[in-house]
């Protein structure tokens, strides 16, 4: 291939992050654990050829169309290959990194061009007001059975449109969805017995409505387990999808508000229910130095804190399915979780297949690209009813979403796991 | 673009023909994507193909090949692309047929421990399909997470535990290919005895210059009781190579012995594999056993008393299955750690002798230096199979030639000490202009001629394996004229006398041509030529009968002057025999040494020896009882040397483990009968001597009380190393090795079984298949002298051989069925009713490997409905009839094979180039 060198810019300065690309010396260990590739095999959608793709077009070698681009933009970020890569690869930072100069140039990510993307990315997620504005607006909508007929015109105006009605969840109820914080509540939660801990808890964005059932499960856990509950209310959305979409200066004010809405608060440690804005809130976004808030998933903080023995049994057959940005990203072991659920009296934990490979949701990702989204959770499906598990325990809210879209015809349930230890010390025979 | 061949690029017709063959969503065309295909683990060479085409079925790739084939587009086979040697880098023009969405499991048989799978399946993704069985799959090479099973068929695949299970071609059973005209071949099958050329071995290792693999039939082996796993650190790298010359010197074979050096370690140490090596150590060595527990307390303590004596700073076991694995996992990405070295990683695969370890890494590390390159070393100590790692950056291109500089001083390195140039990575792009490091000009030609023969428009991944051929050499086999071996002077071969068996079966005359020097074999094979004469190679007239060629115009060729050691490297555990020595004098020169090559002498009435001789054992193919717990013959078979049609001399293969410098051709010769050429040397991989050796007998009163017993034993897990149930005269076998036995022998069914290993092994498998036979009350026997068991295996192995002198009413007649169907088979072979001149006087089924061998009498023309009786019973269980030996009389009534043979137009194709003027032919036919 010797297509002439369009651009003389130095390679070095075309992609921030192509430094990267040259760790890679092509082993190929990472292509079947790549999610995409698993279906498509085509080299493009494998970690090895995307980081061909993004090293030649950066070394000037050729420029990347419309083609090529559709298989970067493929990447579902699961970062999966980075557990695997021998020589280190980065490819949540190459991704991020590739996406931003593509923003700035003539080729924007589909989510960073689209007015939707941009109205959603920018206009509501990170003004919690304007979530539960639209929480309001969706319950409704659900309620009275509209959500039937819309989603019957979503069907006729594309996969797209599809995905995301068929993706998004039954709106808890009213008295569920709205989580106290400082501002109305300056003490937050008291710990239970001896306490052992001082912490906060973070949101999100469309989980402080959406999936304010697991907020007020894991406070209930940390209490339990000793733990003073703050919730600060400066806080915002984490930014992951601005990650995801190269939108990096959105996501670099995002972290800072964050960082400034923790940061004062006189904490052990910033508890993350959610394991996409766990990853997002503890990497650094070129602001090395500044020590951050200690953001912690819910479930490495039990693990060090060491669980207080939970009474009440929960008769469930369970499939742990570990977020990829828990196992991946934030290298909590699989077994972390697993551990914990182990405490709980009666509760079996089963093995699921394919446990750390992603479920197709990635972010928006599902929404993005429904078609490859659903091959990926067709084999995630699969791999559940194998287990015979009668619940999937998932602690992210996204593959919750996708995988009980994936399981809407079955009787199986999708639960966070926090909320099956918070049965096991309420003893609330249901969760939810 | 206009490729070498004069291949016009025309893509978008290109396009349009092959999306009527696949989806749009399976070809790929656009030529920014296609670039990512420009390269597999060799980033040096780099080369787009025109498209990509992604197939999920055979006859997707029969309908591709096809329309390359009517194109005249060139095309190469990708399974991961993890391959180290360019092998699917495609040459300008061609195309690449991805097969990693072709991974069916098509069949999982745990009784025949035989897997069915399609070519894109992944290495390790067998192992764990089969391990519900206890069964895996064996070669495991480095990337097996990650590469495909063609992908080792093409390359021929090790990994670290081929040290002791073999390496890709000891495993693949058999193939169904694409060839290059797009037709569908069905090569080799599950069947022990493949008659016929082994075409199977051939293709193994071919680069996919021969076509595509659309089904593999490959062997499970029984995943082992216990595993242990050491790790010793050494303060240098010749303390570490020492230990693994000793640790195989003092007779343990361990499964796998691994060094890593220095800058390997810190690489591994520092990524996400990191498995626990100490970064100061200078060399770390892994040593893994396998097996039964019982004696491997003994191994083990050997093993740290020679490691001490090397002075390991230190020596310990990994202590659960946990750290095993760490251990493992590091290993086995070390070559992706290297991107921590440097961008680019180009790996080495030289193989020397295992004695010469030491002073070739000294020369690497001093060529490396020399040439301003980091070097690292991590390899397959116990193969002697090097993986020098240079890191650099190729985007100088200073430093790239600096590198290939080295790269080729490293590997001309290894070749002067008896070494060759590719131990399991292949030729590829990469090694091609160093083929004739390994290889002389005839020799060189005649497998570019094999690949001619099988692919003639040249489109099967061109430009791979043999060097660009200068302008001017001849594609015809003219240049090959001008280097044959010259007729010597004083041209005047030495006679021996012929034998009864000669004079009876071949119409020999008193005495036969046996010449000493090759000059005089090539001499009389030009001349045999010249008088329309045919050849019959022999070695001392042992199977002379088994020959089916007669008639005035045979000449019988002996190759006995060719006798005795030519080399014999102890420490190697390699020798390299004339072809003409003789079977007793091999055991015994060896058994000297505590080495063996594992086959078993045959034994005829009186325990007399056959006679047979080396030659004679290879070309037969048969290594006896023992045999199907070593993968037969062809796995100990490092090379061999002789004389092919137009008289020429050829050498293939070498005296170092593992060599997949071009063609397994080697290979053909096991079980050719003499069909390539006359043999004069042949090369083997020995191993240690068994310490102890027991053979176990029990006599039944029924057929189906002995079949229950042996098939029990079986399914053991305590693996026998022989194991059959003998019927009729085969029942002689247990004559004379004591009393109790000779009970036995009065039952009308024994059971033979054999152990061997160390002695609390052997032990330890006898007392444990007695305990669990206990409810058996046969009358068994057992001896524990390894002399009288070795004179019981003998005599089984004899039991299939006529001898030199065989009665005139005497046939044999071997069937070979897949194992889980011996027992039927075998009850129908015992009832066939015998006619009134025509009987079967006994039978012998090896449980194993599904080999039922009948000795039967006729003295006219009754044969015939007995032997169309025992061929039915193989027919009816896919299996497949020949006739080892038949009596005088009925000789030109009946071809050897009784049953068609696999792909025999193929196999004459494969055999021309060696014998362009059929003077190696036999009457028979059928390729054989």
């Amino acid at each position: 291939m010797t297509t002439p060198r369009i651009d003389d810019r130095p390679f070095r300065e075309r992609f921030a992050e192509y430094a990267g690309t040259l760790d890679c010396v092509h082993c190929g260990l990472c292509l079947p654990h790549c999610p995409t590739h698993s279906v498509t095999g085509r080299e493009a959608d494998s970690p090895r050829g995307r980081i061909h793709l993004m090293r030649g077009w950066a070394e000037g070698r050729f420029e990347l169309g419309a083609e090529a681009l559709a298989h970067l933009d493929g990447c579902l970020v699961c970062r999966a290959c980075e557990s695997i890569c021998p020589s280190g690869i980065r490819m949540g930072e190459m991704a991020e990194s590739f996406r931003s100069e593509r923003n700035d140039g003539q080729h924007p990510t589909p989510l960073a061009a689209s007015w939707i993307g941009r109205t959603l990315l920018g206009g509501v997620l990170p003004h919690r007001q304007r979530i539960a504005l639209l929480t309001d607006g969706l319950a409704m909508y659900q309620r009275t059975g509209l959500h039937r007929l819309g989603g019957t015109i979503a069907r006729r105006f594309g996969p797209t449109l599809t995905a995301a009605h068929d993706t998004m969840p039954d709106m808890p109820d009213r008295r569920h969805r709205r989580i106290e914080t400082a501002r109305t509540r300056p003490d937050g939660w008291p710990a239970l017995g001896r306490r052992r801990a001082r912490v906060a808890l973070f949101l999100g964005c469309i989980a402080s409505e959406w999936f304010a059932p697991v907020h007020h499960a894991t406070i209930r856990v940390l209490k339990a387990n000793g733990c003073d509950v703050i919730v600060p209310d400066a806080q915002t959305c984490c930014g992951a999808l601005d990650r995801h979409a190269g939108r990096l200066p959105e996501a670099r004010t995002l972290l800072a508000r964050n960082r400034a809405a923790f940061g004062e608060a006189d904490i052990d440690a910033v508890i993350v229910n959610a394991a996409g804005c766990g990853a997002s809130l503890r990497e650094p976004l070129d602001d090395r130095g500044v020590a951050p808030p200690p953001f912690v998933d819910v479930f490495a903080f039990l693990h060090e804190l060491g669980l207080r023995d939970p009474e009440h049994a929960v008769r469930r057959r369970v499939a742990h399915d570990a977020p990829c940005h828990l196992v991946h990203a934030q290298k909590v072991a699989t077994h972390v979780v697993e551990d914990l659920l182990a405490r709980v009296p009666e509760l079996e934990v089963v093995p699921l297949r394919d446990a750390e490979k992603c479920c197709g949701a990635g972010g928006v990702y599902n929404i993005l690209n429904p078609e490859m989204s659903e091959a990926i959770l067709a084999a995630k499906v699969e791999a559940i009813l194998e287990s015979g598990a009668g619940t999937v325990a998932t602690g992210n809210p996204g593959c919750a979403m996708q995988i009980a879209k994936g399981l809407r015809e079955t009787s199986i349930d999708v639960l966070h796991p926090v909320e099956l230890l918070d049965a096991a010390y309420t003893g609330t025979a249901t969760p939810r | 673009m206009a490729g070498p061949r004069g291949i016009v690029d025309n893509r978008p017709a290109m396009r349009t023909d092959l999306s009527g063959l696949v989806p749009a969503s399976r070809l790929v065309t656009d030529p920014v994507e296609l670039t990512v295909y420009e390269c597999d683990g060799l980033p040096v060479h780099r080369q787009s193909p025109s498209a990509v085409v992604i197939a999920t079925t055979r006859e997707e790739v029969v309908s591709v090949v096809k329309w390359c084939a009517t194109q005249g587009v060139p095309f190469v086979a990708r399974g991961a692309g993890t391959g180290l040697s360019g092998g699917c880098t495609p040459e300008p023009g061609a195309i690449v047929i991805d097969l990693n969405r072709m991974n069916r499991i098509l069949e999982i048989d745990p009784i025949n421990r035989i897997a069915v799978v399609e070519p894109g399946v992944i290495n390790v993704d067998l192992s764990a399909a089969t391990a519900a069985h206890k069964l895996h799959y064996a070669p495991d090479p480095s990337s097996q997470t990650a590469c495909t099973l063609g992908g080792n068929i093409a390359e021929n695949a090790g990994g670290p535990h081929c040290l002791k299970y073999g390496v890709t071609a000891d495993h693949v059973l058999g193939l169904e290919v694409v060839l290059p005209d797009g037709e569908l071949a069905r090569l080799g099958g599950p069947l022990a005895d493949r008659p016929g050329l082994d075409l199977t071995s051939l293709f193994v290792g071919s680069e996919g210059t021969f076509g595509v693999a659309t089904a593999i039939t490959v062997r499970l082996t029984p995943n082992p009781d216990a595993v242990r796993t050491f790790l010793a650190i050494f303060d240098t790298m010749g303390d570490a190579c020492r230990t693994v010359t000793s640790i195989i010197g003092g007779g343990i074979v361990p499964v796998a012995l691994e060094i890593l050096d220095r800058r390997t370690i810190r690489a591994i140490e520092a990524s996400v594999n990191a498995a626990g090596y100490p970064d100061d150590a200078a060399a770390a060595l892994l040593i893994e056993l396998d097996g039964v527990e019982a004696g491997m307390d003994e191994e083990e303590n050997a093993i740290a008393g020679i490691a001490r004596e090397n002075r390991a700073l230190d020596f310990r076991a990994a202590r659960d299955s946990v750290e095993r694995l760490k251990l493992w996992k590091g290993r086995k990405s070390a070559f992706g750690t290297m991107g921590r070295v440097n961008t680019d990683l180009y790996v080495l695969d030289g193989v020397v002798p295992r004695t010469k370890l030491e002073s070739t890494l000294d020369r690497v590390y001093e060529i490396a230096d020399r040439h301003g390159v980091v070097v690292s070393n991590v390899f397959h100590a116990g193969d002697g199979n090097l993986h020098p790692n240079i890191s650099y950056d190729g985007r100088d291109p200073d430093e790239k030639a600096r590198v290939q500089a080295a790269g080729r001083e490293i590997l001309e390195a290894c070749v002067e000490v008896g070494g060759t140039i590719s131990g399991e990575h292949g030729i590829g792009s990469e090694k091609r202009e160093f083929m004739p490091l390994v290889h002389g000009p005839d020799d060189l030609q005649l497998q570019r001629a094999i690949r001619r023969v099988i692919d003639p428009a040249g489109l099967a991944n061109p430009g791979k394996m043999f060097p660009e051929e200068a302008s001017g050499e001849a594609e015809d086999g003219k240049g090959v004229e001008r280097e044959a071996a010259r007729a010597p002077a004083g041209f005047s071969p030495e006679r021996r006398p012929s034998t009864s068996g000669e004079r009876d079966y071949l119409g020999a005359g008193d005495e036969i041509l046996a010449p000493s020097r090759v000059e005089d074999a090539a001499e009389i094979v030009r001349s045999a030529e010249e008088e329309g004469h045919r050849i019959v190679p022999a070695g001392l007239g042992a199977h002379a009968g088994e020959a089916d060629s007669a008639g005035p115009e045979i000449r019988i060729v002996s190759a006995a002057a060719f006798a005795g050691p030519v080399v014999h490297e102890p420490g190697d555990f390699t020798i390299g025999l004339g072809a003409g020595t003789p079977l007793t004098e091999v055991r015994d020169l060896l058994k000297s040494h505590r080495q063996e090559i594992p086959f078993d002498v045959p034994l005829l009435a009186g325990d007399r020896p056959t006679g047979g001789t080396i030659g004679g054992l290879v070309a037969r193919g048969d290594a006896g009882p023992r045999s199907g717990s070593f993968g037969g013959l062809a796995p100990w078979v490092l090379g061999i040397e002789g004389v092919r049609g137009e008289g020429k001399l050829f050498r293939a293969g070498g005296m170092v483990v593992k060599n997949v410098a071009g063609y397994q051709w080697w290979k053909l010769a096991v079980g050719a009968l003499g069909r390539i050429g006359l043999l004069t040397r042949v090369n083997f991989k020995l191993r240690p001597r068994p310490e102890a050796t027991r053979l176990d007998l029990a006599g039944f009163e029924s057929a189906e009380s002995a079949w229950d017993f042996a098939l029990g034993l079986r399914a053991s897990g305590l693996e026998p190393v022989a194991l059959g149930v003998l019927e009729g005269e085969a029942r002689e076998v247990v004559h004379g090795l004591g009393s109790p036995i000779d009970e036995a022998r009065a039952c009308p069914c024994v059971v033979a079984w054999a152990f061997e290993g160390g002695r609390r092994r052997v032990e330890w498998l006898a007392a444990e298949a007695a305990r669990r036979t206990a409810g058996e009350t046969a009358p068994r026997a057992g001896t524990d002298d390894p002399e009288a068991a070795r004179t019981g295996l003998g005599r089984l192995a004899g039991f299939g051989d006529a001898g030199p002198a065989p009665a005139g009413d005497l046939g044999i007649v071997r069937l070979s069925v897949r194992p889980g169907d011996a027992r039927v088979a075998s009850r129908t072979t015992a009832d066939v009713p015998p006619r009134s001149g025509a009987r079967a006087i006994g039978q012998w089924t090896d449980v194993t490997t599904g080999r039922i061998t009948i000795r039967w009498s006729s003295d006219e023309d009754d044969a015939g409905p007995l032997l169309d009786s025992f061929a039915k019973v193989a027919g009816d269980h896919a299996g497949l009839a020949r006739l080892v030996h038949l009596p005088p009389a009925l000789r030109d009534r009946r071809a050897r094979e009784l049953h068609p043979v696999l792909s025999a137009a193929l196999a004459r194709r494969v055999i021309a180039p060696f014998d362009p003027r059929g003077v190696f032919a036999r009457d028979g036919g059928n390729g054989s």
